[in-house]
């Protein structure tokens, strides 16, 4: 029970939560940059959160079914056909032995997960099956998917069509355009004034060197007051440092555990999955809040989510089988 | 002894201790927070990372039922170290790492000894003759940061980070001296490179260093650090 890559498209790789549990030896948490998205695609096949799916970059891969699942792709729109067929995004879906899917043009966003029920079977490394490609553990053999690997599925399919699909609202974060939110970082007092005025007026544009470990901004550059070297601490998901040259970098999944550069500030954690549908090129806003309000975003967030799988599971229910 | 709490962005809170750059009392206050917060883990904390001077706790906002919960993590985490926090001194091994300071692997020796009005020679007499103690491992897996580097080759971070440092690479970042034991992106100033693995992914215990172990470097050629890149079964414990 398998899925064989056909081509591998740009950067394809096995993500799940992430790996939490050995960022004390220095290993990173890697996992799905947009878990918001991550999540939604297990939900819909009936999954729990830390299933581990597919996440597909920009160009997506072609693979070949080499047994019946049941699939749903979310987050960006990467054009999926199966077959040749135009398929949706946020949706259960059931494919048959030899079916192929593929993607073309990218429609919006940047990012796309693919879920199969069950999950991807990669075997778990320290705790999580997710990849971590500068430390080569993880998903398939710690890298990138390529051309003729295989990954075990369980076999599973629908004991009848789903009809109905995600509304557009769930997942309007891979489309809408807005300032992404801010709390201020712990070395936000050392830059200068006039560097904070810049951080939260000026636009940043993402550039073609971002990757999993970081969106590596191009904008006016932020200075420290006095020039000093900091002792090297821990960062987090979302944590903006500011490297000498002034350029900000927000760090993201493949992050080191520690970093030394300053942080100006910290993306407030409900915008991570609007950021990670963002494409090297476009333009970034910054808005500050405060930690409450981020902290309460976040808990709206979740709650709605919690509603969400609530419902997805509802209309699952049953109609998902395995084996066969 | 003296703690801050600040926040770390909206999942994680910074705990640090009040010490004066990388002494090792600091250190050992914060094995001493991360032993006892890993042993009584607080309810909705899900990671401790260790640093020189600072723990960080990252914990997962919606498992706490307060709608703030940055202010109830701080207080449940304050109380808990007012009470438990005592420095215990732990006993590490010791290791002797074979460098070599020659070129293609000292990028950066000569800016570093030209920094300091010093000879390459005398940068890397400084680095050889000290005895440096992990004090945490961090920004990659296995990557040791050594406390005791003397000040006199202390240099700061290059201005643009390389995008690849090789695995191995022994560098120096203010007053913290390492090695890089993958691959990676970095901006420490490269004064050389050992042959040593330090990072072994299929391993169930991933790395050769542990907090509190202690290591010395020597000095090898570029010939002898071949010879011994070559020697598969090399011990070097």
């Amino acid at each position: 029970m398998s899925i064989t890559v056909l081509k591998p498209g740009l950067l394809t790789t096995i993500q799940d939560l992430g790996r939490t549990d050995y960022q004390a030896m220095g290993i990173g948490t890697s996992g799905a940059l947009d878990l918001y998205s991550h999540r939604l695609a297990n939900w819909l096949v009936g999954n729990e959160d830390n299933e581990a799916t597919i996440e597909i970059t920009l160009i997506g891969p072609t693979l070949l079914f080499q047994c019946s699942a049941v699939i749903s792709i979310c987050g960006a729109d990467l054009s999926p056909t199966l077959n040749g067929i135009k398929i949706d995004n946020g949706r259960t879906l059931q494919v048959l032995n030899g079916d192929i899917l593929s993607f073309s043009s990218i429609r919006n966003g940047s990012r796309a997960y693919l879920a199969v029920s069950g999950g991807i079977q990669t075997p778990y490394k320290f705790g999580s099956r997710s990849t971590d490609i500068r430390s080569q553990i993880g998903g398939h053999y710690g890298r990138p998917l390529q051309a003729k690997d295989r990954l075990l599925i369980p076999s599973s399919y629908l004991l009848h069509r789903i009809q109905w699909k995600l509304s557009p609202e769930i997942h309007n974060h891979v489309t809408e355009n807005r300032k992404v939110r801010f709390t201020k970082g712990k070395q936000y007092d050392l830059f200068t004034k006039s560097s904070h005025q810049a951080f939260i007026s000026s636009e940043f544009q993402i550039n073609k060197d971002s990757n999993r470990m970081g969106i590596r901004l191009h904008g006016p550059p932020l200075q420290l007051q006095t020039k000093q070297e900091l002792i090297t601490e821990g960062v987090t998901h979302g944590s903006i440092q500011v490297p000498p040259n002034g350029q900000p970098i927000i760090l993201l999944s493949d992050r080191q555990t520690t970093g030394g550069y300053p942080k100006i500030a910290q993306i407030a954690s409900v915008d991570l999955p609007y950021l990670a549908q963002k494409k090297p090129g476009e333009m970034v806003f910054f808005e500050e809040v405060t930690l409450q309000e981020s902290q309460k975003l976040y808990g709206k967030m979740n709650q709605l989510m919690r509603v969400q799988k609530a419902i997805i599971k509802e209309g699952l229910k049953g109609v998902i089988q395995y084996g066969g | 002894m003296d703690f801050s709490i600040t926040p770390l962005g909206d999942a994680a809170l910074m705990i640090e201790f009040q010490a004066t750059m990388l002494s090792d009392k600091a250190s050992e206050f914060v094995h001493s927070a991360y032993h006892l917060l890993s042993k009584h883990p607080v309810p909705g904390m899900i990671a401790l990372v260790p640093a020189y001077t600072t723990l960080t706790l990252h914990y997962e906002p919606s498992f706490i039922k307060s709608d703030y919960p940055y202010q109830h993590m701080k207080i449940i985490v304050q109380e808990l170290l007012r009470k438990g926090i005592n420095t215990d001194t732990r006993h590490g091994n010791c290791f002797l790492i074979p460098v070599c300071y020659e070129l293609p692997f000292s990028l950066d020796l000569t800016e570093v000894a030209q920094a300091h009005h010093l000879t390459e020679e005398e940068v890397i007499h400084v680095h050889t003759k000290q005895i440096y103690h992990v004090s945490f491992l961090g920004f990659s897996p296995g990557f040791p940061f050594l406390s005791g580097l003397s000040q006199s080759i202390a240099t700061p971070r290059k201005e643009n980070p390389r995008t690849l440092v090789k695995a191995g690479s022994v560098g120096i970042a203010g007053e913290q001296t390492g090695i890089y034991p993958t691959d990676s992106p970095g901006g420490w100033q490269i004064i050389g490179q050992t042959p040593i693995r330090i990072y072994f992914p299929e391993k169930k215990e991933p790395t050769l260093f542990a907090p509190g172990d202690t290591i010395r470097f020597y000095a090898i050629t570029a010939k002898q650090y071949y010879q011994l890149e070559e020697s598969h079964e090399y011990n070097c414990s």
